[in-house]
């Protein structure tokens, strides 16, 4: 197996196991960051590199900035504690949903406020929020499961 | 004599067999909806949403902002499904959304920002056929989003606004595609007819006054104020009389609710005599502003006009835009006349024919000139003849 997949199957096999924090992600990248800008930084001091070791150097530097966007990425959706996931959910109960920036009141302040473009842009607002519509589904797609 | 009773026996009951097949429903398929509403909740549903990149990539193509291209083509024709659902939802005039009017002003009109996608997919659509030369399938497309606009209604002020501006982009697209083709006589024949036709309710400005009434009415209670006073922000600065009508509203009981839902009911009642009234427009709107003022002046001295001059819109506007698309509209069916006389002659009249649609702001016919780029139609009143609506009804001719 290649560096690459063998860190992306450490991180696929480890990733429950793996509890950070936002505070951690920060000092993991900035880590990450000041270590390769250090070792660049030491090199180009000490002596010009040879075209295989710049190759070596900046794969090991994407590997390392890709591990670490990986973890950090993770860890992030994957485990925020209860309060930072309710804390969200509160945000976006903040913005209207579709159904409420369409009800008759909000849309005839939208039309208090800029006549027919007023109503207009709160309809494409509306429409901007709207989850995934599913594609057209034949009765032959649902037979065979091809949408499933 | 044995085998004569046999035979009327046979024949009778294959008689009756027979009868029994061809009036038997169990083999019929149910029929389909009665209902366009039914079709366009299904055509809802039927496509993928664009990312914000394509929505306005459509929106624009529809607008005649950017040419076609091969990845708005692919977006479009993966919306077929879509957009036939809403063709044959055309074909019904029955169209009832099933609106919960029981929810007051928090009725959901979710219905209304989901025709418009619709409305601009098609428009789009009918933008790509006609820069392939397909010009009738183009004018068809058009002709679909006419009656998409009519379905939208007059259920509610909004419904009733949002129909005027869909009928304001068909007009618009028709007029460029008219620009763009050589004035075929079979195109031009089958649009007028297509034009002609009423085949649905027109939407109309009563019915959807009448329907708010209705609704204010029946929120104009104690304990629905705090939606009321909802209704009320707006982001300009509030004056001292609002600030006035306000505290009222927080603070009013029964009896000032009950006494403003009668001043309201009033109101909205003489608006609509004005309305009813076959009066020319100049009239209809002078009046229907006088009588939009009443409230903002009589509030200081009565609080019962506080609801009524907080809530009613102004009913003038919205009268003007109604003739204002109208006229529009009739500018395209006089429009197509003088591309057909150009079709049939080679060159354009030198006066506008009799008996064709006209201004309905002056109530007279358009006033007709020959431009460099083709014609104009005129509306007499002064406040036309600079700006949108001048140059909303210039033609071009293909030379």
């Amino acid at each position: 197996m290649r560096p690459k997949e063998n860190i992306e199957e450490f991180v696929k096999v480890r990733k429950p196991d793996v509890t950070t924090s936002r505070e951690m992600d920060k000092r993991t990248l900035d880590d990450s960051l000041a270590a390769m800008e250090q070792t660049m930084r030491a090199k180009s001091a000490d002596h010009k590199p040879s075209t295989a070791r710049i190759i070596t150097l900046s794969r090991m530097i994407k590997l390392t900035a890709a591990a670490a966007v990986i973890i950090a990425g993770i860890s992030f959706y994957v485990h925020q504690g209860p309060g930072e996931q309710k804390d969200t959910a509160m945000v976006y109960e903040a913005v209207e949903s579709p159904a409420e920036i369409m009800t008759m009141k909000s849309l005839t302040i939208a039309y208090r406020r800029g006549g027919i473009e007023g109503i207009e842009n709160q309809c494409e607002k509306a429409l901007k929020i709207l989850g995934p519509q599913p594609a057209s589904l034949s009765l032959g797609d649902l037979f065979n499961g091809s949408q499933s | 004599m044995k085998t004569v009773t046999t035979n009327k026996l046979t024949k009778f009951t294959s008689f009756i067999l027979t009868l029994l097949i061809l009036s038997s429903p169990v083999f019929a398929y149910p029929p389909d909806p009665d209902n366009a509403a039914l079709l366009y909740y299904q055509a809802y549903i039927s496509y993928e949403k664009a990312d914000d990149t394509m929505e306005d990539m459509v929106a624009d193509l529809s607008r005649g902002n950017i040419e076609p291209n091969e990845r708005i083509k692919k977006y479009i024709e993966s919306c077929r499904a879509a957009i036939d659902l809403a063709a044959a939802a055309t074909e019904i005039p029955n169209c009832n959304w099933g609106l919960k009017y029981s929810d007051g002003v928090s009725i959901n009109l979710a219905h209304v920002a989901q025709t418009r996608k619709l409305v601009f997919l098609i428009t789009a659509e009918a933008r790509i056929l006609a820069a392939e030369g397909d010009y009738q399938k183009a004018i068809n497309r058009c002709l679909t989003v006419h009656k998409i606009g009519k379905h939208v209604g007059d259920d509610t002020p909004i419904s009733f606004l949002v129909s005027m501006s869909i009928d304001k982009m068909v007009a618009s697209r028709i007029q460029d595609i008219l620009a763009d083709m050589q004035p075929d006589l079979e195109t031009l024949t089958c649009l007028k007819a297509k034009l002609a036709e009423v085949p649905f309710k027109t939407p109309s400005l009563r019915f959807a006054m009448r329907s708010e009434k209705e609704c204010f009415s029946s929120e104009m209670q104690v304990d629905r104020r705090d939606k009321l006073l909802a209704l009320c922000s707006g982001p300009e600065e509030v004056g001292d009389l609002e600030k006035m009508a306000i505290k009222r509203v927080t603070e009013g009981d029964e009896v000032f609710f009950a006494k403003n839902r009668d001043y309201y009911i009033k109101h909205m009642n003489s608006l609509d005599e004005v309305l009813e009234s076959s009066i020319p427009y100049a009239e209809v709107y002078s009046r229907l502003e006088q009588l939009n003022e009443r409230p903002g002046k009589e509030i200081t001295e009565n609080p019962a006009a506080t609801l009524t001059s907080l809530l009613t819109p102004a009913f003038g506007r919205i009268y003007s835009i109604e003739i204002r698309t109208k006229t529009i509209s009739n500018s395209i069916r006089t429009a197509v006349e003088i591309y057909m006389i150009k079709a049939k002659s080679g060159k354009l009249p030198d006066t506008l024919p009799d008996g064709l649609p006209g201004d309905l702001f002056s109530g007279k016919d358009f006033k007709y000139e020959k431009t460099a780029d083709g014609f104009a139609l005129r509306c007499q009143g002064e406040e036309f003849q600079k700006g949108r609506m001048r140059r909303m009804l210039e033609f071009k001719v293909k030379k």
